[in-house]
């Protein structure tokens, strides 16, 4: 739909071999806009933040923090105390668990979380069954990836101190009812973490509205340059936290014998921070703004439609996930009899076409699945219908090449 | 870049290597085995059952299942031609430019784990 917007499409359409773009879900291109706001960051305004005592480091400062802002707006967040910048959705969630973990939970506390969690959202949790002996709880996801507020009800248990979930599965496309259970949660004063990477670029987000103690999310995502993530943590919460990484900008004094930390959000910013990324980030996040989110949601539902309707018409094909695309953002994981992903890939790419295989970063979900590996198909706002139909030609390609007979 | 790539992925596709795959040799797990060894490779959800046969330090016999990729069926099909007859120490010094020479195409490098698998299933145990 936007496709004009981002550089890397005329790049290959130059070169006589359009590229159909079919693994946002892994990484999401940059549209024109972010490139040159970092381009002109480094070539105008770079210079580290927040201690300098010349101009050109506060005007730095001050496009570092205005980013932040913008995260803020984006989050609904109250405050800007409230918006750490880290590497990405991973760092974030391995932080939450060092440190919220770490302090606040005690040996035979729960944890609650789901078996289609991407293994960043899984393993910082198992940690803390080994580190502090906490019990993990594992409630499983019906066929289509959803999970129903009855069984959280029925998984918890009085000492269930934490739920962690996915906004979005980046292997079903599943949507989950977040606000609800955020509800459930807060009464129940279970800490809520929400695993939103695969949800940002294509649902928009108020963390009051979720009710989430914590949200995570990665900038690559929605087109910014690798290397920035975003924690949003409940200002009462984050301040009782002990920072994990510690070094430079995130104290206020240090002696030999002791030191005290700095602020929110600065506390949990060790180090100097990956400022081009946040400049970035800040840009893709206005380019979104500008299209609207309605927009975006109306061409990913189209798109969505038709590839559900016809995968569903392939013979030997298996769709995962919603077939209701209301039910579902973003991404579409399939398999065929006879033909494996990794081929179906390989077959692709020689169209031009890029789609994922493997388990995502889902082993557990692929076990109980009953499949060793998915070929995941994911779209974003460049993709069109030309696109989709790029996709099934390819898809009808492989078949015929891999086995002919059928 | 793109053009190279396409041109591989045609030959990974040639008749010689999917008549391979269709019609794998030494397909189909037999009795009379010395040892029976399991690999995987969990990255793209290849997995592969392999038995052997020696007499003393020779390699006799040799069967295999795969639940796997055109690639790493094709591969092991060669392979374990290629490994009747040979000794242990033969079989455990193979490069993976003796399974691509087999192949007669050269994979990309995302592909590479799935040419290799037979080959380090069975260096498991040999």
């Amino acid at each position: 739909m936007f496709k004009n917007d981002f550089p890397i499409f005329e790049h290959f359409e130059k070169q006589g071999k359009p590229l159909v773009y079919l693994d946002s879900a892994a990484m999401a291109h940059s549209p024109r806009v972010v490139i040159e706001a970092v381009a002109e960051h480094a070539g105008r305004l770079r210079s580290n933040v927040h201690r300098g005592a010349y101009s050109l480091s506060e005007e730095a400062t001050m496009a570092y923090e205005d980013a932040r802002e913008t995260v803020r707006k984006f989050l609904n967040a109250r405050s800007v105390r409230e918006i750490i910048f880290l590497r990405n959705t991973t760092e974030a969630l391995n932080l939450v668990a060092a440190s919220f973990g770490i302090s606040s939970l005690k040996e035979g506390d729960h944890i609650l979380v789901s078996r289609a969690e991407h293994h960043s959202n899984f393993l910082p949790w198992t940690a803390l069954r080994e580190e502090k002996g906490v019990v993990l709880d594992i409630v499983d996801v019906d066929e289509k990836g959803e999970i129903s507020l009855e069984w959280i009800k029925h998984a918890l248990t009085p000492r269930t101190k934490l739920a962690a979930f996915f906004y979005v599965s980046n292997v079903l496309g599943a949507i989950n009812p977040v606000k609800e259970w955020g509800k459930l949660f807060r009464e129940r004063g279970i800490a809520f973490v929400v695993d939103a990477a695969q949800a940002v670029p294509h649902i928009p987000i108020d963390v009051q509205e979720l009710g989430c103690d914590f949200l995570a999310f990665s900038g690559y995502k929605i087109g910014a340059p690798t290397g920035i993530g975003v924690l949003y943590g409940r200002e009462e919460l984050l301040e009782k936290m002990p920072p994990v990484l510690l070094g430079g900008r995130m104290i206020r004094e240090v002696s030999v014998e002791s030191a005290s930390w700095n602020d929110l959000p600065w506390k949990f910013e060790a180090g100097t921070q990956n400022i081009e990324g946040a400049i970035g980030l800040a840009a893709s996040i206005k380019y979104i703004e500008s299209i609207g989110f309605e927009k975006i949601r109306k061409n990913e539902e189209m798109l969505l439609e038709r590839s559900v309707k016809m995968l569903d018409n392939i013979p030997n094909l298996k769709l995962f996930g919603p077939k209701d695309v209301s039910r579902r953002a973003g991404v579409i994981s399939f398999l065929i009899n006879g033909v494996h992903p990794h081929d179906l890939a390989s077959l692709l790419d020689r169209e031009g076409v890029c789609i994922r295989v493997g388990h995502h970063c889902a082993m557990p979900l692929h076990k109980w699945l009953g499949v060793p590996a998915t070929a995941r198909a994911s779209f974003w706002v460049y993709n069109s219908f030309e696109d989709v139909d790029a996709l099934m030609n390819g898809i009808e390609k492989a078949i015929s090449i891999i086995t002919p007979d059928n | 870049m793109l053009n190279v790539r396409c041109r591989s992925v045609d030959s990974l596709y040639r008749d010689h290597i999917l008549s391979h795959y269709h019609n794998p040799q030494n397909y189909g797990l037999r009795d009379g085995f010395d040892i029976e060894i399991k690999g995987e490779n969990p990255f793209c959800g290849d997995s592969m059952t392999v038995r052997l046969k020696f007499d003393e330090d020779v390699i006799t016999g040799v069967s295999f299942e795969s639940d796997s990729c055109v690639v790493s069926r094709a591969a092991a099909s060669l392979c374990s031609e290629y490994i009747k007859g040979k000794t242990r120490d033969h079989v455990l010094a193979v490069p993976p430019e003796k399974i691509t020479e087999l192949l007669q195409v050269k994979p990309t490098p995302s592909r590479m784990k799935c040419v290799t698998l037979f080959l380090d299933t069975i260096r498991k145990a040999v």
